[in-house]
């Protein structure tokens, strides 16, 4: 945690430094920009000001920086305010990059009792970006390299003295469900995985140890499709594979926008608590 | 400039200049024309059998035009007449090896005589149709993986495109993870983290097994089954192609700016690679008789173009896009008044789903942006008698009035929004109301203008070679995988794709690309009968109707067109000179009375034109050839 604290007071003051060097930018501009706009574009700010909605949410959260092969990547980390030994969770962002729904996400994890760390996977590329430069960067990052980042991530949490390293989850939302299953079938202490509408890897079954659970979308045909090969693949293996396909629902119901869909979304999250804790 | 390699390869040339005297005596004399040089000659095999139907081309050298004929009954050929110069000719007939030669065309005629050699691999000869024909249905497992492998991996490209090839199984399984990451659309490897096609993984193992039984290292249970060569009026066509630079050509993926394999010469197999093709897609002749045609790829240069069917030049219209591209387009029809009009494709903020307006006397050009909140324009565009432009969304059709700028939107009753694809045709009949398919799921929609209201008729579904074979587990797989994936078939699926109304008739006429019929849709009583196309495998894909209310038909598996008189019920094939051309869309010429079939071929970046000549204009032909040949043998 204090690792945490350190950064989040670190943070706090380079934003201090940028937002008093944009309100200048702005007067010289003479355009008004309402802070809360400001903190939208900002991933380093929004980063802040989530951390105080992680209060309601009863968990702390902060920005860090880990290494992944001599590169620093941003990841957002919640945890439970409770303190102790928690499992945890890679809570792995999709296309849109870690956004605030993302963000929203770890805090839940959190809130249900996870150290909860969500990498910026296109930080890897550089400076947190606003959305629109997040997608475009995520577009130029290397499979491997994010699978990569993400063991990383995974070794990060097993060194956290308030993790329990036996039960460190990897849960990946669409272009992240993949980079979860990939963390299943290279990192064998994973406890366990959780693919949100997200692709089935083509090779590597053998080396899964962790039970892994699907969830999918049923209007998600190219990704939903391969269930019925993942599961026969998975349990041709002797692999444990569980999902469900939810009725009536697009690819991203799962988060906030346009195809959210609340039931959907409610009975997906119940079923992954409860099978990240088992 | 190009094949120049290949012509120089092989040449089997006997009888230059031998004068003919198997011309009918009966034929009447006209008056030789002045313009241009009679060629003309007979093809026969090695054992001396006269071979009819043979596809006989020439190819100014230097210049991107090719004429081809075919051989008569009589395994005798007439070109029209040609600009004099120098050309390469050569003669093509499936299980014979290329006759080719290059001649000099002078004077007023010239005499040509090829013999064929049976060739030892006729199978990189075949056409797509030709290959699935040729797979056999023996066994409960052939049949599945043969409905599989047409359902799963001919929707995009040809079947020759794929069994040309023999890998053994791994070959197969390495070709299968590679093409089930491929992106939806495009063509292009999706990467890694791409998801599989889910019915191309789910079958891999036993798809690459039976792949390897067909076309691996061993012998193949194919009974190969070749399409007959062209007879009677289908063998008195003359197919005149222009080859189309490939636009922001790569010169490391091209032949100086032309597709390394245009397609021409049979013997290398059909063309599979997409970056030479660039996006050639609907093609239509203008009143002046200049060719215009789309680009649905995205380049820097091209967002239509018109082809001067005289020189063979190409100009581009460029509308801009973004990052400093021309807007791509996909359909493209003409209006009453000679005016072009094509849909905008690709990125909403570079104008797509926009109409677009040109007139090809000024080359002036005007887009039209779709009403907020509509997709907009998409993959079809037709014109109904009033001068109202329709064309396909995702969710349904517009129809765009160019004298007010309104448009209107119609819905079709099944959404489709929940999966890929959406509205495929379109055609507007001559009451006025619209007609689209959604190929995804079987349907065909009609709009009525005057009521508002669409109506939906449901495709019957086919006959699968796998039924009795699909278990619980498949249908599943099926289900799952959303079938109505534009570019796969379900096992019982039609696939409407294009469609073309009779605008001096009361009927609307849709191809089933999957099923292989042609539906007929009775505009005034809603009546619906299919007609299946002899080989259904030849995959019909798009139809437009001619003055006497012919259908014509582009077969893309079959690299050719057909005619379909609805009087008899009766077909004709038409087989075009070229392979691997991936026919997407027809239109027709008929300013002069005469019909003309035009066609793009989007694989090779060309485009051509059909007529097919009356018995008396080819009895004139051969009179004046007859007329000459005495000539000089005197």
């Amino acid at each position: 945690m204090k690792d945490i604290f350190y950064r989040e007071e670190s943070l706090n003051r380079r934003r201090f430094t940028r937002r008093g060097l944009l309100k200048l930018a702005m007067a010289a501009a003479g355009v008004f920009l309402s802070t809360s706009y400001f903190l939208d574009l900002s991933g380093w700010a929004a980063g802040t000001k989530l951390a105080q909605e992680a209060q309601l949410a009863n968990a702390d959260a902060a920005m860090v920086q880990y290494d992944s092969g001599g590169v620093n990547l941003d990841a957002y980390v919640a945890k439970p305010k409770s303190g102790g030994k928690n499992p945890a969770v890679i809570v792995i962002h999709d296309n849109q990059g870690l956004n605030d729904p993302m963000r929203e996400v770890t805090r839940q994890f959190a809130a249900a009792g996870f150290v909860a760390m969500a990498p910026d996977l296109a930080s890897r590329l550089g400076a947190q970006k606003a959305s629109g430069q997040a997608i475009q960067a995520i577009n130029q990052l290397s499979p491997n390299l994010t699978v990569q980042d993400l063991r990383a991530a995974f070794s990060y949490l097993q060194k956290d003295p308030d993790v329990d390293p036996a039960k460190i989850s990897a849960v990946g939302f669409g272009w992240g469900g993949w980079r979860s299953f990939m963390l299943a079938t290279s990192v064998p202490e994973l406890y366990r995985a959780v693919v949100y509408s997200g692709a089935t890897p083509t090779q590597g079954f053998e080396n899964v140890h962790a039970p892994v659970l699907g969830n999918y979308a049923q209007y998600d045909f190219r990704i939903t499709g391969n269930a019925i090969w993942t599961e026969k693949t998975m349990h041709d293996a002797g692999k444990e594979f569980t999902y469900y396909v939810y009725p009536s629902v697009y690819h991203a119901f799962y988060s906030a926008g346009p195809q959210y869909n609340a039931d959907a979304a409610k009975l997906a999250w119940t079923r992954t608590l409860d099978f990240l804790k088992k | 400039m190009m094949c120049t390699k290949r012509f120089r390869a092989v040449a089997v040339m006997v009888g230059a200049s031998l004068g003919l005297a198997i011309f009918a005596a009966s034929a009447r004399t006209a008056p030789p024309q002045q313009n241009g040089v009679l060629l003309a000659g007979s093809v026969k095999s090695e054992s001396g059998e006269k071979m009819a139907g043979v596809t006989v081309s020439a190819k100014g050298i230097g210049h991107t035009i090719t004429t081809s004929v075919f051989t008569d009954e009589a395994g005798d050929f007439y070109f029209p007449r040609l600009a004099a110069g120098k050309y390469r000719v050569w003669a093509q007939a499936e299980g014979f090896d290329a006759g080719r030669v290059e001649v000099d065309l002078a004077g007023a005629f010239l005499h040509q005589d090829f013999v064929l050699k049976t060739t030892e691999d006729v199978v990189k000869q075949m056409t797509g149709q030709e290959y699935i024909t040729s797979l056999p249905e023996d066994t409960p497992q052939h049949r599945l993986m043969k409905d599989v492998l047409y359902n799963t991996c001919t929707g995009c490209h040809e079947p020759n495109y794929i069994l040309q090839n023999r890998f053994d199984e791994k070959g197969w399984e390495a070709i299968l993870n590679l093409m089930s990451k491929v992106r939806n659309g495009g063509g292009e490897y999706g990467g890694l983290d791409q998801e599989p096609f889910p019915v191309m993984i789910y079958y891999k193992k036993q798809l690459a097994a039976y792949l390897a039984e067909m076309r691996g290292p061993g012998t193949s249970p194919m009974q190969i089954k070749l399409r007959p060569r062209p007879t009677g009026e289908a063998a008195r066509a003359v197919v005149t192609e222009y080859s189309i630079p490939v636009v922001d050509a790569d010169p490391l993926a091209t032949n100086d700016g032309f597709p390394t394999n245009d397609g021409t010469d049979w013997s290398l197999g059909t063309p599979s690679a997409l970056n030479s093709s660039r996006g050639l897609h609907d093609s239509q002749m203008d009143m002046n008789g200049n060719i215009w045609f789309t680009t649905s790829e995205p380049s820097f240069a091209r967002t239509v173009s018109m082809l001067d069917t005289k020189s063979g030049k190409v100009t581009n219209i460029k509308v801009p896009s973004i990052k400093g591209l021309a807007a791509p387009t996909h359909g493209l029809t003409m209006d009453q008044k000679g005016i072009l009009w094509a849909t905008v494709i690709g990125a909403p903020a570079g104008g797509g789903g926009s109409l677009l307006r040109v007139d090809p006397n000024t080359m002036k050009y005007d887009v039209f942006p779709p009403p907020k909140g509509s997709s907009g324009a998409g993959t079809s565009i037709d014109v109904d008698a009033k001068g109202n432009v329709w064309a396909t969304t995702s969710s349904g059709a517009l129809r765009f009035d160019p004298s007010t700028h309104e448009y209107k939107e119609y819905n079709s009753p099944t959404p489709t929004d929940n999966g890929p694809g959406g509205s495929y045709g379109i055609a507007a009949d001559r009451q006025g109301n619209g007609w689209w398919t959604q190929i995804n799921i079987d349907r065909v929609n009609r709009a009525d203008v005057e009521t508002g209201k669409t109506l939906e008729f449901k495709v019957p579904p086919r006959t699968a070679r796998a039924d009795g074979v699909i278990t619980d587990a498949d249908r599943k797989l099926y289900e799952l995988a959303g079938v109505e994936l534009t570019d796969f078939s379900g096992f019982w699926s039609q696939g409407p794709r294009r469609m073309g109304a009779d605008k001096n008739g009361d009927v609307v006429w849709v191809c089933d690309y999957w099923g292989g019929n042609l539906m007929k849709y009775d505009i005034r009583n809603l009546k619906t009968t299919l007609y299946k196309y002899p080989t259904p495998e030849s995959a019909p894909y798009d139809a437009s109707v001619d003055k006497s209310h012919n259908v014509w038909v582009n077969l893309t598996n079959g690299d050719s067109v057909a005619k379909f008189d609805p009087k008899t019920e009766k077909w004709i094939e038409y087989p075009l000179p070229t392979r691997g051309i991936d026919l997407r869309h027809i239109s027709l010429d008929e300013r002069t009375g005469t019909t003309q079939i035009i066609v793009g071929y989007t694989r090779n970046s060309m485009i051509a034109r059909m007529q097919v000549r009356t018995k008396e204009e080819l009895q004139v032909l051969k009179a004046q050839v007859l007329e000459v040949s005495t000539r000089a043998n005197k």
